[in-house]
């Protein structure tokens, strides 16, 4: 009897699943190993893909511009993501003050998150007009410097990216302060009470204790930042001279413009190889600066 | 029970109604188009409306798939592969090679007569055809066409004390640095010419110098043509002359429609196609054609200037493989890229026909700085119809910005294009 009722119920629970069962495999797991097999074959998205073996991954790294939008993504992930995380966290602890209108400063921050990235595009292209924009203008009546061509200088257009993504600074600040907000207070007041200064609770408390998030902050950013593409899609394409053509953005040309969608499969096959290597590293390594509460 | 008794009636006369249909036979043609724009789009419509007056027995539906790039076809592809492809496509000419290859659209040739194709050669513009076909064959009609002139502020000129338009390049450079302004800071007011900017492509100057992008005979791509190298050499001078990071923050001023530099007067001269004739009408009609302003070849080297040269772009209509009815497919092809589809469509939305009968066509050639363009037509010549069209555009402009940035020397940036797009080339031509 009590048998049968568990088997009922997996039964159940499995018809209830059963929606995105079906979902997933369709949509997510079928064509991730679709690419799978499409990485080896020369295949222009319909009609019949040609075996080719390893050539298109023998041609990746033979291209000269899978270096370029390699070196454009990692050059943007390794300057965006640490600056994204100091921006992201500096917020959460301003916003952690005790302050009566601070429920308004949260509303404001998180607000440029939830615009849409093409819409994000657009606002900065306008920011960083080197004539008109609000940034140079801003360096000028400061310091007194001319502000450089932003997206139409090779040299400047990748830091306008990073500057760009900490627009969304406010999605991640957010979380950052929850997990400020779940370090036991009584911690913090016997810290105190030891004589520790602000310094020392931040660093001796508050980030040891916080450390699981920052784990997930960075994982996260990681994977978002190499997948750039919306904005430099928008913003500038690719240009100028190729130097903010970043990792997505010459998959989806491979895929969608050239009719290459093997080598591009391939593309995507490499960068989640690369993503998964660095998430194990930082998996592994975290061990050592993570701290779970009630964990060893 | 009354409500049941109407149902049951309307049901019946639905019945009836549709076997009707099936007895006549009427068929309906699902046709793609990605124009969104006015009055282009509602031209479109004009052209299906009389189509379907004149053929009771084929009614065309069109629907407007928006995409954000030319060379974009994911939703094509996806569409043809799941079977639920349309019977009409409107593709840029350019590309057609490469939809072909990619198998997304079914030759012509297969359904009609050798007799007719020889027919649809002869109508025809050259350039507008070779564009449309590879392989040997004919994988779309040739719809609207556009061409490139140089344009000139006839204001500045006097301004400056410049009497006509330059003719050669060496006039160009000149003119352009007479027509310069700067305030006392140093900051450029106006640029008298800009090589790059609007039309001034890669393929503009290279055959303006008189090189060629491909030869078709040996079926090699040929960037390295010394003149095309000099184009690219040429304009690096103004990079260095002007300074390029001062040009390019200057022009990343630049707006469109209202705000375009040449109608703010923020540059003097440019290349650009015969559309900015409606665009100058439209946002700066106190510009004056031949008065305020001017359009005239596009200058070349002294030794070339006699010869007028331009090239031409534009649409064409395909019908997509797994398209259900292509038979009708092929006549609404042959009513829309014909002379009554042409005609409805150019003289509503000021492009240039591909059929070489409507050339004369005073409805179409409107009025004289129209008719420029139109004339400009038998100079035009077309980028090489290759299955990697895109990939070569998207190289060149790449060199391009690479030389004017000074990345690279104008011969390496264009061997780098030839090596990696013959390597493209050639996996085609296997």
């Amino acid at each position: 009897m009590r048998a049968s009722t568990a088997r009922r119920n997996t039964i159940y629970g499995l018809l209830f699943a059963l929606p995105w069962i079906i979902g997933f495999l369709a949509f997510t797991a079928y064509p991730i190993l679709a690419s799978l097999y499409y990485s080896f074959t020369e295949f222009v998205g319909i009609g019949t893909p040609k075996w080719i073996g390893g050539e298109n991954y023998y041609n990746l790294f033979h291209d000269e511009l899978f270096w370029t939008s390699l070196y454009n993504t990692v050059y943007y992930v390794s300057l965006a993501v640490p600056i994204g995380f100091v921006i992201g966290l500096g917020l959460a602890l301003l916003l952690n003050s005790n302050l009566k209108e601070v429920g308004i400063y949260r509303t404001l921050v998180y607000l440029p998150y939830v615009l849409p990235a093409v819409a994000v595009g657009f606002i900065w292209l306008w920011m960083l007009n080197p004539y008109y924009g609000l940034v140079n203008l801003f360096l000028n009546a400061v310091f007194h410097i001319q502000g450089p061509g932003w997206f139409s200088d090779p040299k400047w257009a990748k830091p306008a990216f990073v500057m760009l993504a900490q627009w969304g600074a406010g999605g991640s600040a957010v979380i950052f302060l929850s997990a400020i907000k779940d370090v036991p207070r009584e911690m913090l007041e016997s810290a105190e009470i030891d004589g520790a200064g602000w310094w020392t609770k931040f660093s001796k408390i508050i980030i040891p204790m916080i450390s699981p998030v920052i784990l997930y902050h960075i994982i996260t950013a990681l994977f978002g930042g190499f997948q750039i593409f919306t904005t430099a899609y928008i913003a500038t394409n690719g240009a100028p001279a190729n130097s903010t053509l970043f990792y997505v953005l010459y998959l989806y040309r491979n895929a969608f413009q050239y009719g290459k969608m093997g080598y591009a499969s391939a593309m995507a096959w490499i960068l989640f190889i690369l993503v998964l290597i660095i998430t194990l590293i930082i998996f592994r390594t975290s061990a050592r600066w993570v701290f779970y509460q009630g964990g060893e | 029970m009354f409500g049941k008794k109407i149902l049951v009636g309307l049901l019946s006369v639905v019945l009836v109604l549709s076997s009707l249909t099936l007895a006549f036979g009427k068929t309906t043609l699902t046709f793609w188009h990605t124009i969104t724009g006015e009055p282009y789009k509602s031209s479109i419509q004009h052209i299906v409306d009389e189509f379907n007056k004149q053929n009771p027995d084929i009614e065309v539906k069109a629907t407007v798939v928006a995409s954000s790039a030319v060379t974009d076809v994911s939703k094509l592809l996806t569409a043809v592969a799941g079977g639920v492809g349309p019977d009409v496509y409107y593709v840029d000419r350019f590309t057609v090679a490469q939809r072909a290859v990619a198998g997304v659209l079914e030759p012509l040739d297969s359904l009609t007569t050798a007799d007719e194709i020889a027919q649809l050669k002869k109508a025809y513009l050259p350039f507008a055809l070779d564009e449309a076909s590879w392989d040997g064959k004919i994988w779309a009609l040739p719809f609207d066409t556009d061409t490139r002139a140089l344009y000139y502020r006839r204001d500045h000129f006097r301004e400056v004390g410049l009497s006509g338009p330059p003719k050669t390049i060496a006039e160009l450079d000149t003119y352009a640095e007479k027509l310069t302004k700067k305030d006392p800071s140093g900051r450029f007011l106006r640029i008298g010419f800009v090589p790059w900017l609007s039309q001034g492509w890669h393929y503009t100057w290279g055959w303006a110098f008189g090189g060629e992008f491909y030869n078709p005979k040996t079926k090699k791509l040929t960037i390295t043509d010394p003149n095309i190298v000099k184009s690219f050499e040429w304009q690096k001078s103004y990079a260095d002359k002007y300074g390029i990071a001062a040009i390019q923050s200057f022009s990343s001023a630049f707006g469109s429609e209202a705000q375009d530099p040449f109608i703010m007067g923020m540059i003097s001269m440019k290349v650009d196609g015969d559309w900015t004739l409606s665009n100058l009408d439209k946002f700066a009609p106190k510009l004056r054609w031949g008065v305020d302003y001017g359009a005239t070849y596009i200058p070349r080297p002294a030794e070339l200037a006699k010869k007028p040269i331009t090239w031409a772009g534009g649409w064409s209509f395909g019908i997509p493989k797994g398209a259900k009815y292509p038979k009708e497919a092929f006549e609404f092809l042959k009513f829309i890229c014909g002379p009554v589809g042409q005609k409805i469509y150019t003289v509503e939305t000021l492009h240039l026909p591909t059929i070489s009968g409507l050339l004369n066509d005073k409805d179409i050639r409107g009025e004289r700085k129209h008719a420029f363009f139109v004339d400009l037509l038998k100079y035009a010549k077309n980028r090489p119809p290759l299955p990697v069209g895109a990939l070569l555009w998207d190289e060149l402009t790449a060199a391009r910005d690479a030389v004017i940035n000074g990345q690279k020397t104008p011969l390496k940036a264009c061997q780098d294009v030839e090596a990696r797009v013959q390597s493209e080339l050639d996996k085609h031509l296997k």
